[in-house]
Formats: C-alpha cells, sequence, structure tokens
C-alpha cells in the first residue's frame, strides 16, 4: 500500500488528502466512516497544540468512567486511517464512528499513567475475509487532556 | 529469502511501523499478547502470520527498554531484512535497538554541547 500512501501524502493540504482517502476508498468498495452519533461538538473547531502540532477538536466524549476524551481531525487523517490503509485495513476505517461507542461501552482492558487501552465488546465483520474482528482504541494523556490516539483491528 | 520490512517513524509521537513490503493480502490485527500495550506483531487475521511490527499506542524512546525486557520474555525468532536501515538477516531485537540507536540516541547526542578545551562548551 505505499504507493496509495505516498500519493495521498503528496496531496498538500488536509482537505485534498481526504479526498483521495475517499477516492481510493470508493475504489477499494469502502466509504468514510459516518459521522458519529451522541458525541460533543460545542469545542469542534477548536486548536489544540499536540505532539508540537497543531490539531483540531472534530469532537468529545465522556468514556465510561467521565473522563472526557477528544477527537482530533489532522490525528484521524493523516495517522489512524492513513496507517489502516498502509496495513491493507481500509474495511476497519468505517468503523471510525465507532470510537465514542467503544469508549463508553467497550471493556477497559488496559490502564497505565496516561494511557487506556478499550476493546469493543462487538466483533466486526471483515467484508473479504469473512471473518469477525474487535476493535480496540488507545486513548492517552498530553498536556492535561486525554484524546484517542489510535485505532486498531485486534488479532486474536 | 528473508521477508523485507519496510520501516517507518514518526519522531514527534516515537512512532514507529515495521511492513512486510510483500503482503497483499488485506486484513492485518495487531497481536495484543506478550507485549504490555508497548509493542505489537501484526499478524494476517486469517493466517496468523506475523506481516509487521509496530508500537501503536506507544512513546518508543520511553517504552524501548521495557520492550527489550519484554522481548526477552516472549522472543521472535524469525529473522528479516530492513533496508532503510541498512539492516540484513536480523532479528527484531536488532532492529528495535538500531531504530534507538539511529532515532533516539544520535539526535540526542547531536544536541549534546561539545566539550573543547579549557571546558568551554562550543
Amino acid at each position: 500500500m505505499t504507493k496509495v500512501v505516498d500519493w495521498i501524502w503528496k496531496a498538500p493540504t488536509l482537505e485534498e488528502r481526504l479526498k483521495r482517502i475517499e477516492e481510493f476508498l470508493t475504489n477499494e468498495g469502502y466509504s468514510l466512516p459516518a459521522s458519529p452519533r451522541d458525541v460533543d461538538r460545542s469545542e469542534r473547531g477548536e486548536k489544540h497544540i499536540v505532539y508540537g502540532e497543531v490539531w483540531t477538536v472534530e469532537y468529545s466524549v465522556l468514556d465510561q468512567t467521565g473522563r472526557k476524551v477528544y477527537h482530533y481531525r489532522e490525528n484521524e487523517i493523516d495517522h489512524i486511517i492513513l496507517e489502516r490503509i498502509d496495513r491493507g485495513d481500509s474495511w476497519a476505517i468505517e468503523y471510525l464512528s465507532h470510537i465514542p461507542w467503544i469508549l463508553k461501552r467497550g471493556r477497559m482492558i488496559y490502564v497505565e499513567l496516561g494511557k487506556v487501552v478499550y476493546l469493543s465488546r462487538q466483533k466486526f465483520l471483515h467484508p473479504d475475509r469473512n471473518i469477525y474482528v474487535p476493535l480496540q482504541v488507545i486513548v492517552k494523556e498530553h498536556g492535561e487532556r486525554w484524546y484517542v490516539e489510535t485505532f486498531y483491528p485486534v488479532y486474536y | 529469502m528473508k521477508k523485507i520490512l519496510r520501516f517507518k517513524y514518526k519522531e514527534n509521537r516515537g512512532y514507529f511501523s515495521l511492513m512486510w513490503t510483500d503482503y497483499t493480502s488485506g486484513g492485518t490485527g495487531n497481536d495484543t499478547r506478550y507485549y504490555e500495550y508497548l509493542f505489537f506483531p501484526i499478524r494476517d487475521l486469517v493466517t496468523g502470520e506475523i506481516v509487521g511490527f509496530s508500537n501503536d499506542g506507544g512513546c518508543f524512546p520511553e517504552d524501548y527498554p521495557r520492550i527489550m525486557q519484554l522481548l526477552k520474555e516472549h522472543p521472535i525468532r524469525e529473522r528479516y531484512d530492513v533496508p532503510e536501515l541498512g539492516l540484513v538477516d536480523v532479528t527484531v531485537d536488532q532492529i528495535l535497538t538500531t531504530i534507538y540507536e539511529q532515532y533516539v540516541l544520535a539526535p540526542r547526542r547531536e544536541k549534546l554541547p561539545i566539550r573543547v578545551e579549557g571546558g568551554r562548551s562550543a
């Protein structure tokens, strides 16, 4: 998938990269995730500094412990989605909209200082390989804020 | 012939990815056993074959010592080539050590002030 990812990266802006991602997913028979429900969009568009970069709030969500977790647009597009494409896991991208649900209702399976791992209770169908796969979300603390760091399918 | 891994490192977040260049099947998953969510073998969801490695959600400069400890307890015997790192026929431990030397220690060394004769910093 290197060539595809390189092609997406050559687009100079986030919006153009998103367009290329959408084009690629359409060709593969997938689509971008639906906008998640039951999240707080009151801070949408606000800018935070994370890893020395300016990231834009897409939404925030309260997890099952009441922890407020931000989800950033740049991290979703440039890290989570591109990593999934790079590994041939385009099918999982549609399930990005399940992240809030996993944080609220999933199993919290690992906790350490500044990092929590959640496992979906549901398994999701990989359409080409006809198997059901659980998904994990890792949230991390940066400064005094928590955010969605990554999201991936789990081998078990 | 060894599997060739394509290497990628995001310095600001201490993230690395090593993916088998010839893997085309699609459908991978992180193997979450053994390595405390600091390091993941990436396996084909159906065959279980290792097709790469990553440290999703981790910070490699901080996690490196613990990852190496865990790899001693749960070794991965397969050997790989990683052209971007100049490595041929090496174990995962050797790959991670090279990443640590080249992408963590070397930049730190460059930032250190150079002591010159007389004890002044350059």
